[in-house]
């Protein structure tokens, strides 16, 4: 079977095209910068047999994305699939595990707009294309809330009136949870262990957005992420953690909340301490610069709070994981973009460890090859660096469904 | 000698008066009492002068005051200047600074002769590092609006503190150097304290952010109030008074309740509340571990420190299984001193100078 995924982010639409059961890609790419025209054209990345082919092309929101994506697939008749598979950010209360799409679900579909504004909308856009062009082939919704339904009720809760609870769905749901759940997964077959032994801790750490994950059992036990994407981690552009009354002197003096989601959204987290730069990356370059050194110290306070947060949350993690299981954390897994391939935030992150029993190593945090162990050898608590697939991952739990509900 | 203590709170004023001898400081006051909330000036010299009859001579007064944003990192003695500044900060909390203004008024014109101290929450956070006030938000938008991450049970995490330290080296021969300090107000607040330095504090630009109070909702999704503010329609009044006055333990509960009863009664209701606020506990303790790269000793205090008895062995149970290399544990302390004791025992030196 050809299965075709689609991976669609706020301003992208990832996409593969993979032979099951086996998972061998076909083929596969990316297309950037969708939405409104931005300082560099719109463009499709195409990967096949190893080569990488590049196009400019308008693409004003994501069924034209979709539509343009499609007419490089369509080029070769082999490629035409036999199933697709689609990542939904959030599922809400309506939603807790994966499903087939049906017209019941995608009408239901439509309610979860709200809950992720930047994600879910050009999701369900692209679901609506996809079943016009393809309306007999069997397509799957792989939500990334499904991972976090485990998490119990003193996790899941906000201390909020009941009524909102019940009426509003005020609750945490948790984010990336494909992600986690795949990266977990690698870990444990890393580490020889059957993944429902598994109590891990799980950094990631995108470009984007980022969330660490609590793992014990091989299930997810709490997530940085809740209600919406903007609890939690301080992000490229989101806030992560405010007290509450920041945001209502925001709403009462800055223009209500639309402006205001707008900022905590867009304008906030690193771009919003630093004013130049949305990018980790950036301000770790930055930071080493000292011939500015106004400009060295705002880059070095904002990588000191960017990543203190990131600290804080692990001693926690860790701390509520080693509780549930009765167990220290068997591995900590740091994976997306910035998880990958910035030693820096993963040394800043496991220095002074210790006494969780994590110490990490200068010399294998280097290591570009992943997945790589990064925790020096005599550390009780395992680290490792992992490359996330969620595509893959959509991939194997959409055949899954397939196989199963079909 | 005398010495007047006045703790302004939600429900009224409470007062304690010491006679000093030249015995050790009591670890109760001569005299203490709560006082009906105050609406006025005048209310307030009416009260003074009614407490000024037990007092012989007013040699000090100590007011604690709930908010000196980081322009009082430690006590101070009032001039002119320093009453100055409490107004220029009362923008950033108009439902304390008024009233302590007001009393400290009241005060001088009751006791004229008796210096008064003010005894800041806020100080012992105004130092605190960058990395732990500071938000994910616009810097420009962060200086303007003041929004900077403060404690605010300071003075209570200061005398459980120094507790612990004594405590621990009676027990360990070992001062406690990493303290995590659990105030049990009806505002709980963790904070961790490195040689008496905090570098971890739950508590945000009020005393909302962090752990769950008794109506307070604690930490919440900022996505959250976004979504009821379009949902609801409400404007940030109403909805600040619903996430600080409805919400929290009671809200989980279903009906108003303390701390103390949510562990001391075997209420089926008091059941998710209760393991809510033990689990929001256990995930600050992680957080504050991680800040100061170990733990050496828990203390609780506030006016319901003996509900640490039972959540104590349960953190420290935790604690002690995610950091096994804390060799041979990590020890629990209650610390029960009233605020107002703590009070007079750091005013003492200034006095004798």
């Amino acid at each position: 079977m050809k299965l075709l995924v689609f991976n669609c982010g706020s301003s992208s639409l990832k996409y593969k095209l993979l032979n099951m059961p086996d998972c061998t890609e076909l083929v596969g790419g990316e297309a950037q910068r969708v939405g409104p025209p931005t300082a560099c054209p719109a463009c499709i990345i195409h990967r096949t047999h190893g080569d990488e082919m590049q196009w400019e092309v308008p693409m004003a929101d994501h069924a034209q994305a979709f539509e343009a994506v499609m007419k490089i697939l369509m080029q070769d008749q082999d490629l035409t699939p036999d199933a697709v598979g689609h990542r939904l950010v959030h599922g809400g209360t309506l939603f807790k595990g994966h499903s087939l799409v049906s017209k019941e679900n995608f009408e239901l579909l439509q309610q979860t707009r709200v809950l992720a504004p930047l994600h879910n909308p050009p999701a369900i856009e692209l679901i609506g294309a996809c079943l016009h062009r393809y309306p007999d082939l069997p397509q799957v919704m792989i939500f990334d809330t499904a991972f976090h339904s485990t998490l119990p009720a003193h996790a899941r809760t906000y201390a909020v009136p009941a009524q909102w609870r019940d009426e509003f769905g005020i609750s945490k749901y948790g984010f990336h949870g494909t992600s986690h759940q795949y990266v977990a997964t690698q870990a444990a077959d890393y580490l020889g262990m059957d993944m429902t032994q598994l109590n891990a801790v799980s950094c990631h750490l995108g470009s984007g957005g980022a969330s660490l994950c609590a793992i014990s059992g091989g299930q997810s036990i709490d997530n940085t992420l809740g209600y919406s994407p903007l609890q939690g981690l301080i992000m490229s552009t989101r806030c992560g953690d405010l007290d509450q009354a920041i945001v209502l002197q925001l709403i009462a003096h800055h223009g209500g909340h639309a402006c205001v989601e707008d900022l905590l959204n867009k304008r906030s987290g690193v771009l919003g301490m630093t004013g130049s730069t949305s990018d980790i990356r950036d301000v770790i370059a930055a930071s080493l610069d000292t011939d500015n050194l106004e400009t060295h110290h705002q880059m070095n306070r904002a990588l000191q709070i960017y990543a203190w947060r990131i600290k804080k949350y692990l001693g926690a993690y860790l701390t509520l994981t080693a509780s549930a299981a009765g167990r220290p954390v068997d591995v900590v897994i740091f994976t997306d973009t910035i998880g990958e391939t910035v030693p820096a935030i993963r040394w800043i992150v496991c220095s002074n460890m210790e006494c969780f029993g994590l110490t990490i190593d200068h010399d294998r945090n280097q290591q570009t090859r992943l997945p790589a162990e990064i925790s020096a050898p005599d550390s009780r608590i395992r680290a490792l660096a992992i490359q996330t697939n969620e595509e893959l991952a959509i991939a194997r739990y959409a055949f899954q469904i397939i196989n199963t509900d079909l | 000698m005398s010495i007047l203590i006045l703790e302004p709170k939600a429900q009224g004023l409470r007062y304690s008066v010491f006679y000093l001898t030249e015995q050790p400081l009591q670890a109760q006051p001569d005299v203490s009492g709560l006082s009906p909330l105050m609406s006025s000036g005048s209310d307030w010299i009416d009260l003074l002068e009614d407490i000024s009859e037990c007092l012989v001579h007013a040699d000090a007064i100590a007011i604690r005051v709930r908010y000196g944003g980081d322009r009082f990192n430690g006590p101070v003695s009032v001039e002119p200047h320093v009453l100055d500044t409490l107004t220029t900060l009362t923008p950033q909390a108009p439902l304390h600074l008024p009233g302590t203004i007001t009393l400290i008024e009241s005060c001088r014109a009751v006791f004229p002769a008796a210096p008064i101290y003010l005894f800041f929450d806020t100080a012992l956070f105004a130092d605190m590092p960058d990395r732990e006030s500071m938000y994910g938000i616009s810097s420009e938008l962060a200086h303007e609006m003041q929004f900077r991450r403060f404690g605010f049970q300071g003075l209570y995490h200061q005398s459980a503190c120094r507790f612990a330290v004594q405590q621990s080296r009676r027990d360990q021969a070992q001062p406690a150097a990493k303290i995590i300090s659990v105030c049990l107000e009806p505002n709980p607040e963790i904070s961790a304290l490195t040689g008496g330095h905090p570098v971890f504090v739950t508590g945000g630009i009020t005393p909302m952010e962090g752990l769950p109070s008794e109506t307070g909702c604690g930490d919440i999704d900022p996505g959250i109030i976004l979504s009821l503010s379009e949902r609801t329609g409400w404007g940030p009044e109403r909805l600040n008074r619903t996430l600080s006055k409805e919400s929290g333990l009671g809200a989980l509960a279903g009906h108003p309740v303390t701390l103390e009863a949510l562990y001391a009664d075997t209420r089926p209701e008091y059941e998710q509340a209760g393991q809510f606020f033990k689990y929001k506990l256990m995930h600050a303790c992680g957080a504050a571990t991680a800040a100061m790269g170990g733990v050496d000793a828990l203390v609780f205090s506030g006016c319901y420190a003996r509900t640490g008895r039972g959540l104590g062995e349960s953190l420290t149970q935790a604690l002690n299984t995610a950091t096994p290399s804390s060799g041979s544990g990590i020890r629990f302390y209650l610390c029960e001193e009233a605020l107002a004791v703590s009070m007079a025992r750091a005013l003492l030196p200034r006095l004798s100078r």
